[in-house]
C-alpha cells in the first residue's frame, strides 16, 4: 500500500496512465469493428459465389457484360443468393447479440437462444402460426407467436436461477433449457401429428434450419428489428458488464436491475425469436460467436456487442456457403451444420476444467 | 442500553448520512431477523458491526444498500428515504464492498474498478475518460496492486481480487463505504495493510465508514465505534474499550472468553480453553 504521508488531499487519487495501454476505448473499438466490417463485407461478397452455378462477381456489378447481353451473374447474384447471404448475416448477427447478452445476464457462457429453449419455444410459437393461420397472415404473425412462446421459455428459466439463488450450478441452467427443448420438442411432435403429411414435411425442414427466405422484405424487417434492439442492447452494454459480476454488484455501483434485465431480456429474446421465425431453429451460433470473440477483444460488451453483430453475420453467411458447397449442386440447410460444429464447442464448455 | 443507541462521534444533523429507525426485516415466512434496529451513522464515522454468525449483520447491510426492503421502519440517507433515491445517484455517495462476486467473464482488474465509475458517467452509451482511467490507477496504487491493471481478475489471488473490489468502491468517490467482511479471505499483513487504508481515509477524509466483520479483534483495533448485533437487537454500541467486555461477550456468543489489553490498551478478545 502507498505510503500513508503521500497526497492526501486529492480523493480519489488519480494515477498516470501510460501512453500506449491497451484500454477501452473508442480507437480501439473502432479497430476491432473495422477489421470485423472487412471480414462480413468479404463473407458477403463471396459468400454468394458458392452454389450450384458459378458466379463471376465482376459481371455481377456489371463489369465487362455487353450492353445487349443478358447479365445471368447479375440476376442470380442480386435477386438470389445476395439476399440470402444478407438474410443469413442479419440472422447470424442477430443470434450472436441475443447469445452474448443471455450470457451475460444469467451469467453463464452456455447459455444462448438454442440451448435455453427460447429457440424451441419460438419453433412452437411459429408452427403454431404457419400451420393453424392462412399463409399471408401467418407470415407476419409466426415471428410475433414465436416471440410469446419464446419469451415463456426465457422467463421459465430466468425464474427458475432466481430461485435457486446466485450460486446456482450452470449446468443446473442448461439442464432446466434442456428440459424446456423436451417439452417444446413434444409440442412440436403434436402439431406434426395433427398436421397433414404436406406439412409434417414442411415442418421437418423447417426444424432443420435454412436462410433460403429470399425475401427483401424479411431482410428489411430484419434488419430494423436488429438495428432497433441491437441498438437497445447496445445501449445497456456497460450496465450489462456490471450485471455481469453479479446482480448485487451491479445493484451496488448503480445499475437498476430489475429494469435493466427485463429491457434487455425482452430485446434479446425478440431478435432470437424473429430469426426461428423465418429461419428455423439454427443453433449455437449464440454460443460458439460470444465465446471467441470474448478471447479475443476482451469482455467489455460496449465492443463486444457490435462485434458480435458483425462476427456472427460473417459465420452465418460462411457456415451457409459451407452448407451450399459440401452437398452441391444440392444443399445443407445450415441449421445442421451450426449443430454439428456447436455440440462439440458446447461439449468442450461443460467439460473444461472449472 | 439505550434503545436507541446513538452512535459516532459527530451528531451534527448535517452530518448525518443514514438515519436508520425502527428497522425489522424478516424472509417471508421465517422468523425475523433484525427487530427494531435504530441507528445513525455520520460523516466521519468508523464503525464496526459485530456478532455471531446469523445475528442479522450482512441483512443489516443489505437494508443499508437498499438490496433488501424492510419490513418495518425505514432507512433514510441524507435526510430522504432510500426509495426515493436514484440507483445512479445513491452509487455516488455509498460505496460497497460485498462478500461473494460470481463473474466469470475475463475482465481485467482495471475494467472492473472502471466499473465503479460508472454512475459517475453519462447513463448510455460512451467510454471511460481519461480522468476515469486516472482515477482506476490511482485506487489500485492506493490498495497495493500497482501493475496489476491488465491482469484478470479471475487470475488473482482472492485477497488481491477483494483488494480490487474495495479500490472500485473507492472509484465511486463515496461519502461512505459498506463493507461486508472485507479481509475475511486476507493474509495477516493484508489485513492490516486494509484496515490501515480504511482508517487513514477515514482519518484524512471523513470517509464514514460501516464495516461488518467477525472479527472481534479487528474491529476492537481499528472502529473507532463497535455495534454488537444479536439475535436481529443491538445488544451493545459504543467505543470498544468500554463495551467489550467478558460478560456482554459470553452472552452473545455463548461460551467463555478472556479479555485482555494489548499493547496499545486495545481489547484482545480470547476463548478459553
Amino acid at each position: 500500500m502507498t505510503d500513508p504521508a503521500s497526497n492526501s488531499t486529492a480523493f480519489p487519487p488519480r494515477a498516470p496512465v501510460p501512453a500506449g495501454v491497451a484500454a477501452t476505448s473508442w480507437s480501439r473499438a473502432c479497430a476491432v469493428w473495422g477489421a470485423l466490417l472487412v471480414l462480413a463485407a468479404l463473407a458477403l461478397l463471396l459468400g454468394p459465389l458458392v452454389g450450384s452455378t458459378r458466379l463471376d462477381l465482376a459481371r455481377a456489378f456489371g463489369f465487362g457484360v455487353a450492353p445487349d447481353e443478358v447479365n445471368i451473374d447479375a440476376v442470380v447474384f442480386w435477386s438470389a443468393r445476395f439476399p440470402r447471404a444478407m438474410f443469413g448475416f442479419l440472422a447470424g448477427g442477430s443470434l450472436a447479440i441475443a447469445g452474448a447478452t443471455y450470457q451475460a445476464l444469467l451469467r453463464n457462457d452456455l447459455a444462448e437462444p438454442f440451448t435455453l429453449g427460447v429457440a424451441g419455444g419460438a419453433s412452437v410459437g411459429a408452427l403454431l402460426a404457419l400451420n393453424f393461420l392462412p399463409l399471408h397472415i401467418a407470415f407476419w404473425v409466426s415471428p410475433v407467436l414465436a416471440f410469446a412462446v419464446g419469451g415463456l421459455a426465457v422467463a421459465v428459466i430466468y425464474g427458475l436461477t432466481r430461485m435457486r439463488g446466485p450460486r446456482s450450478a450452470p449446468a443446473t441452467l442448461i439442464l432446466a433449457g434442456v428440459t424446456m427443448n423436451f417439452l417444446f420438442g413434444a409440442a412440436i411432435l403434436l402439431i406434426q401429428y395433427i398436421s397433414d403429411p404436406y406439412q409434417t414435411m414442411a415442418i421437418v425442414r423447417w426444424l432443420m434450419g435454412g436462410l433460403d427466405i429470399m425475401s427483401w422484405r424479411v431482410c428489411v424487417a430484419a434488419a430494423v428489428l436488429l438495428v432497433l434492439a441491437g441498438g437497445v442492447l447496445v445501449a445497456h452494454a456497460r450496465a450489462l458488464n456490471l450485471l455481469a459480476l453479479g446482480d448485487m454488484t451491479a445493484h451496488h455501483l448503480g445499475v437498476s436491475v430489475e429494469r435493466t434485465r427485463v429491457v434487455t431480456l425482452t430485446a434479446s429474446s425478440l431478435l432470437a425469436a424473429f430469426v426461428v421465425a423465418y429461419a428455423g431453429p439454427v443453433g449455437f451460433v449464440g454460443l460458439m460467436v460470444p465465446h471467441v470473440l470474448r478471447r479475443v477483444v476482451g469482455a467489455d460488451h460496449r465492443v463486444l456487442l457490435p462485434a458480435t453483430v458483425l462476427a456472427g453475420g460473417s459465420f452465418l453467411v460462411v457456415c451457409d456457403a459451407g452448407a451450399r458447397a459440401l452437398l452441391a449442386p444440392g444443399e445443407l440447410p445450415v441449421g445442421i451444420l451450426t449443430a454439428f460444429l456447436g455440440a462439440p464447442f458446447f461439449l468442450w464448455l461443460l467439460f473444461r476444467k472449472g | 442500553m439505550p434503545r436507541t443507541p446513538t452512535v459516532g462521534i459527530v451528531d451534527a444533523m448535517s452530518d448525518a448520512l443514514f438515519d436508520i429507525e425502527r428497522l425489522s426485516f424478516a424472509y417471508p415466512g421465517r422468523p425475523p431477523v433484525l427487530r427494531d434496529v435504530s441507528l445513525r451513522i455520520a460523516r466521519g464515522d468508523f464503525i464496526g458491526l459485530i456478532g455471531p454468525n446469523g445475528a442479522g449483520k450482512s441483512t443489516m447491510l443489505n437494508l443499508l444498500t437498499g438490496w433488501l426492503r424492510p419490513t418495518s421502519g425505514i432507512v433514510r440517507f441524507r435526510g430522504r428515504a432510500l426509495g426515493e433515491w436514484s440507483r445512479r445517484a445513491l452509487a455516488r455517495e455509498i460505496g460497497v464492498v460485498a462478500q461473494a462476486e460470481e463473474g466469470i467473464f475475463p475482465f481485467t482488474a482495471e475494467e472492473v474498478v472502471l466499473m465503479g465509475r460508472y454512475a459517475h458517467q453519462p447513463p448510455l452509451v460512451g467510454f471511460d475518460d481519461p480522468e476515469d482511467r486516472a482515477i482506476a490507477r490511482g485506487v489500485l496504487a492506493l490498495v497495493g496492486l500497482e501493475g496489476f491493471e491488465q491482469r484478470p481478475v479471475g487470475q488473482l489471488s482472492g485477497g488481491e481480487r477483494q483488494r480490487v473490489f474495495l479500490a472500485r468502491a473507492l472509484a465511486q468517490c463515496p461519502q461512505v463505504l459498506l463493507l461486508d467482511e472485507p479481509t475475511s479471505s486476507l493474509d495477516l499483513n493484508y489485513k492490516r495493510d486494509v484496515f490501515r487504508l480504511l482508517e487513514r481515509l477515514n482519518r484524512e477524509q471523513g470517509l464514514a465508514t460501516f464495516v461488518v466483520t467477525h472479527d472481534v479483534n479487528l474491529a476492537a483495533l481499528y472502529c473507532r465505534t463497535v455495534i454488537v448485533l444479536h439475535d436481529g437487537a443491538i445488544r451493545a454500541a459504543g467505543p470498544p474499550d468500554e463495551i467489550l467486555d467478558e460478560a456482554l461477550l459470553d452472552s452473545v456468543y455463548r461460551t467463555t472468553v478472556e479479555v485482555l489489553r494489548g499493547a496499545d490498551g486495545a481489547p484482545v478478545v480470547t476463548i478459553r480453553r
